[in-house]
This record gives structure tokens, sequence and C-alpha cells, in this order.
């Protein structure tokens, strides 16, 4: 038996130039925006950096699948399209502040950029990339919940008619979610790029929504709101203390009478009362219509000062559900109807697109390649 | 040979004045050949604002370069995907591995995606990284973050490497290996490299040319054989009586020049080392050291400016 055959042999192959085909510039910002999507989400980076993007398209998950539920057993969303990017604002923020600084920072802490500007890229693809990057990370997030949320009404609706009224009422939810989404990048890869610590831009990135949206809502809920007090006068439904014992004596909810709804049903049984500022109800059973109440209720509207308006102008959140509400006169909006200085939000969030997105070229352009 | 050959990079009446008043060069004019060339300086003489002239990130204030044929100041993009650049501060992140660092930026240098995974696997082979690719950067020594350095610049086969101080933070051992690799890029590769270092006593030890820069002008340019050739000398050192030594040897007709605490006597003249040794015999000196230098390419500028100059490039 032959114990010498040789097993393996070393060959030294030397050097072989490369003569394959090399892409264009366009191409190598397409890879490179490639790249930096991918690492928006953690792929091709460690098992922490994967930790709170997930987090977060979990969590907007929740109301979507809250959603689908509710449409299939036919109740209204738990989230309607249009509150869904306002109300879910907190993972947005978590997840910008977490992601940016993740794109651009790292770069500028191991001082790799002199290795991309010595490549065939120029000074303003490596932005470039980098925000349609986070973009289009951040849309997905945000957009996710609503497309869910339309599939859920589509596949339990009954007619084409509601269809199509899905459709319109889901589009200010997707144009809320790409203005936010354009916001929040701009912003948040702004701040990222002047600092190559980390932990220094995702607290100043998380810092500065947060406050922005407090600060607002202090303006507007605190300083700038007052109350006016209204009286509806209406009959309801009387109910007897002997068929409803749970709601025994003291019915009308501030203790002014008997036999009249509960304070929470108010808005519903009498038009144009918003039960969440009712001061007082008053009455007693209507005389000639059996079974009825005629109730006074006194309840206030809040009246929102050119102050309180204009609060939502100091934070980029606020801005854009302003902007939404003008854009789409829309009555359900979570903050004060901005009317009439919604062109000013619109024109603010222009600005600001533009201004911070320029920054950022600007900050490229300038950045030392030593 | 090399010099029937198209320069790989020609600068002419290179200014370059930057906005705050600096002025990093003036009135370069040099070309240089293919094989390795080093760009010596000290440290602020304009090495690197050369450097990224030469990769079109600057724009010149006034004058031209041509790297490879093309204009800079218009084909930077070009160039820049035909031209490997090692820079000299550290560059590299610590959390990604070896391979995927060097495939990216193959990525970015506008190879396809297997390509660029292949060709980064071989620049690491060539490295001498190939055991060691799938290991994160941050627990490498300060030789391989170096070889990573030359493995990104050497990815897609380049036409010309810039290597910004390549042997910078090694050790004695770390320096021959990278020189010795480098020496290797240069002839068998056959690409063509452009050293900058402010040790003049490494790199001449790879290189076939030399630019010498000083304060953003050039010093001189010429290839190493011809100035070592063209000067051989012997380098003397005694203990004491260094001054008596140079007037005897003077006297008896040599070319003498005093260098700190050693004489450089030029060997033209057949007796030079008889009459070197009887001198010292003669004189009773005692004799520390004494060589025959074949590499001493400091005396070519030491003409120059001197002690100070010289003080830079040691």
């Amino acid at each position: 038996m032959s114990m010498n055959t040789p097993t393996s042999v070393i060959h030294d192959i030397g050097y072989k130039p490369y003569t394959g085909p090399r892409l264009g510039r366009r191409q190598i910002v397409r890879a490179l925006y490639v790249h930096s999507l991918r690492s928006v989400f953690g792929f091709g980076r460690g098992a922490k950096a994967k930790i709170v993007p997930f987090f977060v398209l979990i969590a907007t998950l929740v109301p979507a699948a809250l959603n689908v539920y509710m449409s299939s057993v036919n109740k209204p969303l738990v989230l309607t399209y249009a509150h869904m990017t306002y109300n879910m604002m907190l993972f947005s923020v978590l997840f910008v502040a977490a992601v940016a600084p993740e794109l651009v920072s790292r770069d500028l802490r191991h001082h790799t950029l002199p290795l991309y500007f010595s490549r065939p890229l120029r000074r303003s693809d490596y932005p470039l990339a980098k925000l349609l990057a986070l973009f289009s990370g951040l849309l997905l997030i945000e957009v996710l919940p609503i497309l869910i949320t339309y599939i859920g009404q589509v596949a339990s609706a009954t007619s084409g008619h509601e269809i199509w009224l899905d459709t319109k009422s889901a589009f200010p939810g997707v144009f809320a979610a790409a203005l936010q989404s354009a916001v929040f990048t701009v912003i948040s890869l702004l701040i990222a790029s002047t600092t190559g610590r980390r932990v220094i831009a995702t607290g100043v990135i998380a810092i500065l929504f947060l406050v922005t949206t407090a600060i607002s809502a202090v303006l507007t809920n605190v300083v700038g709101v007052s109350f006016a007090q209204h009286t509806a006068n209406c009959a309801v439904p009387a109910i007897s203390p002997q068929t409803a014992q749970n709601f025994n004596g003291d019915l009308f909810g501030f203790g002014g009478g008997q036999n009249g709804p509960p304070t929470a049903f108010v808005s519903q049984l009498c038009p144009g009362v918003n039960a969440n500022d009712v001061n007082n109800i008053d009455g007693s059973l209507d005389p000639n219509k059996p079974g009825y109440a005629d109730i006074s209720v006194q309840y206030q509207i809040p009246v929102y000062s050119m102050m309180a308006k204009a609060g939502g102008l100091t934070s980029p959140v606020r801005l854009v559900e302003g902007t939404r509400i003008w854009v789409f006169n829309a009555t359900d909006g979570d903050i004060p109807d901005p009317s009439p200085i919604g062109p000013v939000y619109a024109a603010e969030l222009v600005v600001l697109l533009l201004a911070v997105g320029g920054g950022l070229f600007l900050r490229y352009r300038k950045v030392s390649v030593s | 040979m090399a010099e029937i050959e198209q320069p790989i990079i020609e600068a002419t009446a290179l200014t370059m004045r930057y906005p705050g008043g600096v002025t990093a060069l003036t009135d370069l004019t040099l070309s240089v050949q293919p094989g390795i060339t080093g760009l010596v300086g000290a440290n602020g003489a304009g090495k690197s604002t050369l450097i990224k002239i030469l990769l079109g990130l600057l724009t010149p204030t006034s004058g031209g370069v041509r790297v490879l044929g093309l204009e800079a100041s218009e084909r930077g993009e070009q160039i820049r995907s035909r031209v490997g650049y090692m820079p000299e501060h550290d560059c590299l992140p610590a959390d990604v591995t070896a391979t995927e660092f060097v495939t990216h930026l193959g990525r970015m240098s506008g190879l396809p995606p297997t390509a660029a995974k292949e060709q980064a696997a071989e620049a690491l082979r060539h490295v001498g990284l190939h055991e060691e690719r799938y290991r994160q950067i941050g627990t490498f020594s300060t030789g391989m973050k170096q070889r990573v350095k030359l493995a990104q610049a050497l990815v897609g086969d380049p036409g010309l490497l810039l290597l910004d101080e390549p042997t910078n933070g090694l050790d004695p051992a770390g320096r021959d290996a990278m020189l010795a690799l480098i020496r290797r890029i240069g002839t068998e590769f056959g690409i063509a490299v452009v050293v900058a270092s402010h040790l003049l006593s490494e790199i001449e030890r790879i290189c076939d040319h030399l630019v010498a820069i000083e304060g953003g002008k050039l010093l001189r340019a010429a290839s190493l054989v011809s100035m070592t050739q063209a000067l051989p000398w012997l380098m003397v050192e005694v203990d004491e009586g260094t001054e008596e030594l140079a007037a005897n040897l003077n006297g008896q007709g040599l070319t003498v020049r005093t260098q700190g605490r050693q004489l450089l006597v030029r060997v033209d003249t057949d007796p030079v080392f008889d009459t070197v040794r009887d001198a010292i015999a003669d004189l009773d000196l005692p004799l520390t050291r004494l060589e025959h230098r074949r590499h001493h390419v400091e005396e070519l500028f030491a003409d120059q400016e001197q002690a100070e100059a010289m003080e830079a490039l040691q």
C-alpha cells in the first residue's frame, strides 16, 4: 500500500490582475445605499445592532395587529390611519436615535471617510446614500402598520365603496408617515454627522425630538388654552334605577339629577357636547315624553389662542401633524387645528427639510480627508 | 528601461494655497515613473497635499497634474477608480471582519458583488492575512491593521498605489515585513507605488526612484541607482581627533565632509582605503567605525538645508 501519494500541493498562484467589469459612480452609490439600508436594520452588523430596529418594528405592528382584529369583528380601529404616525412617534424617535449614529458616526469615529472619498464617490454621494437609506428604513417602519391595517380592512370589507372610503382615509396616513420619515431622517443624520461618539449622537437626537415636543405641548395645553362655557339641552332616554341596578341615585355624573345617562355617554346622546369636558348635568324626567329625561349639560370647549396654534411650530413632530391637518382639512387632529396658520406649518416644514438636508451635504463637502 | 515608459504622475508648476493663506506647494514640477517611488519630506513638507491633489480631492491653485495619463482636475473620478490609497492615520472600524471591510471597499471601488468578494480575499492573501480574514479588525495588532489598510488599497487591482507613511507605528520587524511587501507589490505585481515617508533611511531600501520635497518645493528627484552610484562614500568615525583627521585627509587631496561625529570620504580614487587607514594609524586615533556606505542618500539633501532638514529626514 502506497503511503507517499501527495494529498495536497501548495501552489503560489501569484498576483492576477483584475480584468472584470468596473462599475460606474451611480452603481457605486447604489451599492452604498444597499449596504447602508442593510445596516439600518442591523444586517451585516452584530446582534446588538438588530435589537432596536426589530423592537421598533414589532412594537409598531401591535396596533396594526389589533386593527386587523377590530376590522374582522367590525369594530372601529384602535388607531386610525391618520393617527398612526403621530401616536407612534416615540418609536420613530427611538429608531432614528439608534440607527442614524450607526450610519454616519461610525465612519467619523473610525476615520473611514478618507477611504470613501479616495474612491470614485463624490462628496455629495455619501450623504445622499445615507439619507435615502435611513429614509427608506424609517418609511418602511411607519408605513407597514398602515399597510397591514389597510389589508385587514379590505379583507373584511363588504363592498367596493367601503374599500374606496378606506383607501381615501389611508392616504393622509401615508402622507404623514412620509413627511415624518423625511424630517426625522434629515435632522437625525445631521446631528449624528457632527460627532463620532455614538452615545452622544443618540442622546442629542432623542432629547431634541422629545424636548421640542414637550415645549410645544406646554405652549398648546398649558399656556395657550382657555375654556368657553356652553350649555346644551336635550332629551335623552331615561334609565330607571330599578332596571339598572348599577346606576342608582347619582346617575347624572355630577350629582345634579337622576335617571339620566352616565357622563361618558352624554356626547353620544347630545349632539355637540364634548363629554371629556362636561362640568355639570342637571335634569328630571320628561313629563310629556314617557321614558325620557330632559337634561341640561354644562360643558367646556377649549379655545386655543394663537400661541397654542403656533406652539406646534416648535416641534418637528407637531409640524408634520399640523401640516396634515391643514392639507387634508382634517378634524381628527391630535393637536389643535392650526388654522389660519396652516400654511406656516407647511412652509416651515419645507424650509426645515431643505435647510437641514442642505446642511448635511455641506457638512460632507467640508469634511476633512487627511 | 523605466525612463522610456509614460510617466505615472506628471505635475507641472503645481501651486497649492489654502484659503487660510497657507501655501502648501509652490511651483512643484515633477514626474514619477513606473516602479516604486519614494516621496520624502519632513512633516508639513506638502506630501499629503500632493497626494490629495493626485486623487483629485483638492484642486490646485494653479498648475496641472496628470495621473495615469488623466487630468486630475477633470477626471478625478476615473483616477480614483484606478488608484489605491492608504492613508497615514488609522481608518479601520473595529467591529467588522477584515473580509467584510475590504469587500465593502472593493464595492466602493466599483467591483461587482462577487468580484469584490474574490478580490478582497486575494488582497488579504497577498498581504498575509489569509488565515485571519474572518476575525474582527479590533482584535488585530498594529502590524495586521497596517496590512488591512494596504489590502483595502490593493483591492480591485489599482494601476497606482499611494501609500502615506505605511510603516507608521510598526516595530522593526513589522517595518521590514511591510517594506518587503511593498517591494513585492512594486516588482512582482507590476503596480506603480508611491510611498510617502519622512523616514528616508527606510524607504530608500525599497525605492527605484526618490522625490524629495521640502517646504512645498521640489528638492531633488532622481532614480536611486543614479544617486547612489554617482556618490560612493566611505564613512569614518573616530572617538577623538575628528578635525585632525579631516585636515590630514584633505591635505592628501581627498574630498572630506563632516557629518556630526562622522567623516565622509569620497571614494573617487583607488588608494582611498589605504590612505585613510594610514592616516588614522599615523595620527594614532581610536577608530570606532569604518564603513563603505552604498546607501547614503541623506548626503544628497545635506547640500541644501543642512542640519535641520537632515534631522527631519532621519
